[in-house]
């Protein structure tokens, strides 16, 4: 007699359960949950989710990788060995740039995932996700002079119209022979001013050290402030695994946060969709507790993230024929990936309550009329699903 | 002398250090290894991660064989071949250096 695999909704919450960065692990139940689990989809999923590393080190912590089904487990590890080398590549470019700054004696806080590589010491899994640029804030002034000296010292413009990048708060991504961009942030949002970033950023900054020299990170407040306003809000993929990560693992480390700053900036215009960004930070928060000292935030909104990611492994098996991996690219322009997106997306914008997602300006009105209709079709079919299997 | 070591015969006398254009990170106690010169990657298990990291430092060969049979339960001829054929795969690929002895 065979063994009854999981079905998508038992699979989906054994990932969120494997993720979650609480303390309390029944690591025993854990491992029979994943020894009996059935990884269709689940490389698409995270694959989206872009919570491989996280995935692959929390297993291996727990010491139950060798209980998740072979062909899962392997995938995983070839595709964490893969983003660790990306990774071994952005961390090269940012200790040279490290360096270059120390040399030019310019201050500059590292940002995103270059500072987040080097803070796992401090927000255990900080390092566990993918990074593919470097990021520094640097003060309003010295930001295009030494965007300057870096074109001097051989690095060029990465994109072809850097004109584009006027009155934004990062100067054009630069490149040199390393195919890893670098962005010189004088803010790290449109709707805060330079000085007032820098003072928050440089205020509050950690120490840390590379092997470019010493640098610095972000204090725990602007870390976790940083992963807020960075979700692309109201976009749908805001609400995926790789971003609420950046919040949780600075919730889960009992970190010194000032959650009265945080509160009260929720509350201000630098965030234009304030009640999202509520839901989004009591979506990360279920991932890694919010510690009692929270309580200016409370309550945040708790949407139902099991059944948000049953939905989508649904979907990644239903378009996976393979029912491993991924027959498309998660984000290619492959018409399967595309429908793929679609269908996750519109049921993140029902079950979230998002805003819909216009067309860009000056798309034909027959092509607006026809993602209108595909996006209706994704919606009905995530209501059905719901329907059904959350009566 | 010095050499990358692509065509030289490792012995256990013979010196070997991490060679300088590669960055190399731990991955839940595996070692993911990338050469800055060619773009490769590569991934070692736990015991290669083990010898790797003791590569950090110019270390004899006899070092490591005697690190890893006082961890391990091998034999020290066996130890010796296989660290002996690891290194010389390293070596091929240019991700470590070999050296006669350790400069003073």
């Amino acid at each position: 007699m065979r063994r009854r695999r999981s079905t998508a909704s038992e699979t989906a919450d054994l990932l969120l359960t494997t993720l979650r960065l609480h303390a309390d692990v029944d690591v025993a139940a854990l491992r029979k949950r994943w020894a009996a689990s059935s990884p269709a989809g689940l490389a698409t999923l995270t694959e989206y989710e872009g919570c491989v590393l996280w995935l692959h080190q929390r297993l291996r912590e727990l010491c139950i990788f060798d209980a998740v089904p072979a062909a899962f487990a392997e995938w995983l590890s070839q595709r964490a060995h893969f983003l660790v080398a990306r990774n071994l590549l952005v961390d090269a470019q940012r200790d040279d740039l490290v360096q270059i700054l120390n040399e030019l004696r310019v201050p500059h806080v590292l940002l995103k995932g270059s500072a987040r590589r080097l803070i796992a010491d401090r927000y255990p899994y900080a390092d566990a996700r993918s990074t593919s640029d470097v990021d520094v804030l640097l003060p309003g002034n010295t930001a295009l002079p030494t965007w300057q000296c870096l074109r001097a010292a051989g690095f060029e413009p990465a994109s072809a119209s850097p004109t584009t990048y006027d009155g934004h708060f990062h100067l054009p991504p630069l490149r040199n022979g390393r195919a890893v961009a670098v962005e010189l942030h004088t803010s790290t949002s449109t709707f805060v001013p330079a000085p007032v970033a820098w003072t928050r950023f440089a205020g509050t900054a950690q120490a840390a050290t590379c092997a470019g020299g010493p640098t610095r990170i972000p204090g725990a407040t602007e870390l976790l402030w940083h992963a807020i306003t960075h979700a692309p809000l109201p976009h749908p993929f805001a609400f995926r695994m790789r971003l609420f990560q950046d919040a949780a693992v600075v919730c889960a480390a009992g970190a010194e946060v000032d959650w009265g700053e945080i509160a009260m900036r929720l509350t201000t215009d630098e965030l234009p969709h304030r009640a999202l960004a509520r839901r989004w930070l009591g979506t990360a928060a279920q991932l890694g507790a919010l510690p009692d000292a929270a309580s200016p935030l409370r309550p945040l909104p708790t949407p139902d993230l099991s059944k948000i990611l049953s939905w989508r492994l649904g979907v990644c098996r239903l378009l996976d024929t393979r029912g491993l991996r991924p027959p498309r690219p998660v984000w290619g322009r492959h018409p399967v990936s595309r429908v793929r997106r679609l269908l996750l997306d519109q049921a993140a914008q029902v079950e979230l309550k998002l805003p819909s997602t216009l067309s860009p300006p000056g798309t034909p009105s027959a092509r607006h009329i026809g993602r209108g209709v595909a996006a209706g079709a994704a919606r009905v079919c995530y209501q059905a699903w719901r329907l059904f299997s959350h009566p | 002398m010095q050499s990358t070591g692509v065509n030289r015969v490792i012995t256990t006398t013979s010196v070997v250090v991490a060679a300088k254009d590669q960055v190399s990170s731990d991955l839940a106690g595996e070692t993911v290894i990338l050469s800055l010169r060619t773009g490769m990657y590569y991934g070692l298990d736990r015991v290669g991660a083990r010898i790797w990291a003791l590569l950090g430092a110019p270390t004899r060969v006899l070092d490591i064989r005697k690190a890893l049979v006082d961890r391990y339960e091998v034999e020290p001829d066996r130890c010796e071949r296989d660290v002996v054929s690891f290194l010389q795969q390293l070596a091929v690929r240019e991700l470590v250096d070999i050296r006669d002895e350790i400069a003073p």
